[in-house]
This record gives C-alpha cells, sequence and structure tokens, in this order.
C-alpha cells in the first residue's frame, strides 16, 4: 500500500518555490475555517478512492487516483505560479492534469483560488513501484 | 508501434448505402438516447447521498440529440429549471474560496469515471441491435 497523499506532499515540497512558499501550509482533506488566511495555502483532496487497474496474473500492478489541488491565495500571479509548479511537479509523478477546473475570485474576502484536477495511474505493486 | 488504418472513408460509404441516412441517423440517436439516460441515472445516484431540497437532481435535463461541428452527434446534460441550479452546480462540483469542502464535491468527476465503459457499451450494443 502507498500513502498517495503524502508522496504527493513530500514531491511538492522538494519543489523549491513551492517549498518557499508553502512549507507548512499543504492540507489534505481538511481546511480549517480557523487557520491563518494571510499567505498562499495548498488542500490535497481526493474525489474517489483508489481504485485498482491493471491486472497481470491476476496480480494488481497499478492503481488510478483522482485529486483536486487547491491553490488560495492573496495574489493571482502567485496564485497561477503555484498552480504552474504544482502542474509540473505532478507530471513527474506520473499524474496528468485534467480538463476543467475553477479559476476563482472572492472580492468579499479578496482571495484567488486556482482548482485543478489530476489523474494519475502509477505503479503500486512492489518491485515495480517508480515514486 | 504504430498501425495505419485505411478505409475508413470507403467503409463507411458502404454502410451508408447499405441502410441509408435516416436510418443510420435513427440508430445513433437511441443508442445516444440511452446512453444519456444511463448517465442521469448514474449521476441521479450520485447526487443522491447529499441531497436537501433535491431541486439539483430534478433540475437535470438532457438536450435532444443535435450536431456539432457538422458530423458529431450528442447529447448535452445540464442544469434548467426555476431554482437555477445552473448558476451554482460548479460550486457543488470544485468548491469556491470561501467553501473550500461542499459535500459531493466531485460527483460528476465520479459519475464520468463510473460510466465510461459502461456508456461505451450501451452505445455499442444499441448499434449493434439496431444496424
Amino acid at each position: 500500500m502507498l500513502d498517495m497523499i503524502n508522496i504527493i506532499k513530500t514531491h511538492l515540497l522538494e519543489n523549491e518555490v513551492i517549498a518557499t512558499h508553502c512549507t507548512g501550509r499543504i492540507r489534505a482533506y481538511h481546511y480549517d475555517e480557523t487557520s491563518d488566511t494571510k499567505g498562499p495555502y495548498i488542500l490535497i483532496s481526493p474525489l474517489m478512492p483508489p481504485q485498482p487497474t491493471t491486472y497481470a496474473s491476476d496480480k494488481n500492478l497499478t492503481t488510478e487516483y483522482l485529486y483536486q489541488i487547491d491553490v488560495r491565495t492573496d495574489s493571482e500571479k502567485q496564485a497561477k505560479m503555484l498552480s504552474e509548479e504544482i502542474r509540473k511537479t505532478m507530471f513527474t509523478i506520473a499524474f496528468r492534469q485534467q480538463r476543467g477546473g475553477l479559476d476563482d475570485y472572492d472580492h468579499t474576502v479578496k482571495r484567488y483560488l486556482d482548482a485543478r484536477r489530476y489523474l494519475g495511474m502509477p505503479y503500486t505493486i512492489e518491485g515495480l513501484q517508480n515514486l | 508501434m504504430s498501425a495505419e488504418i485505411k478505409g475508413t472513408r470507403s467503409m463507411l460509404e458502404k454502410i451508408r448505402a447499405k441502410y441509408g441516412e435516416t436510418k443510420m441517423l435513427k440508430a445513433q440517436d437511441r443508442a445516444l438516447r440511452r446512453g444519456a439516460q444511463y448517465f442521469t441515472s448514474v449521476m441521479k445516484e450520485e447526487f443522491e447521498v447529499f441531497r436537501d431540497t433535491g431541486a439539483t437532481i430534478d433540475e437535470m435535463t438532457t438536450t435532444e440529440p443535435y450536431f456539432i461541428h457538422g458530423q458529431v452527434r450528442i447529447i448535452k446534460v445540464y442544469w434548467s429549471g426555476s431554482k437555477s441550479r445552473q448558476s451554482i452546480i460548479h460550486i457543488n462540483e470544485y468548491g469556491s474560496v470561501k467553501n473550500t469542502n461542499p459535500r459531493g464535491r466531485g460527483a460528476i468527476a465520479r459519475t464520468m469515471y463510473r460510466t465510461e465503459e459502461p456508456y461505451k457499451d450501451i452505445i455499442r450494443e444499441s448499434l449493434r441491435g439496431d444496424l
């Protein structure tokens, strides 16, 4: 079994841009309403449970994951920059950006949101794992 | 490895000549309607989990089959009705700046994932039965 969310977190923090802006600010599943809303925040939310996909000789080789990764910031530029870095990092661990998403601004709280979705099918069988 | 497929155009011409334009169109429409009906039934099931008044489920509608780009026949699923769910359905699907975790986030994405293979089967079987 792979702890995919943890793997994504570690890979994201290995990126220098994300690490400078978002160390300790990457959350999964839940984002506290009371948490500090001054800086940029990254939220990873799984949209469905991992789905076993490819099989060979009754062995499950790969698992499919679908994640939505939100970036909430105070500046539009920063939101786009972080989202792009996330996209590049996700690409290196075999996650591809999906069609759709949301690019939003709320004028009452003056914050931006860039929400993108990533689908990935990494090898999860021991011996073939590439993450 | 790559393969080249030749003669699809002439094959389609032959099918057209054999069955006639109207019969082909009828068969396509029937297949599309069956597929769309299956898709909306799964989507309703997926939305049932977090229903409140049920307006989002009731207002889900499908168009009649129509052509895009002159060639491709499609049916569109959309929201329309007195409670105007078409204007907030994207918030339910992706979340917003303030509402980070709406219940049922990603319901449409999950439906798309679930119905992908069965939908293709329905279209194939329906066409096979009609032609």
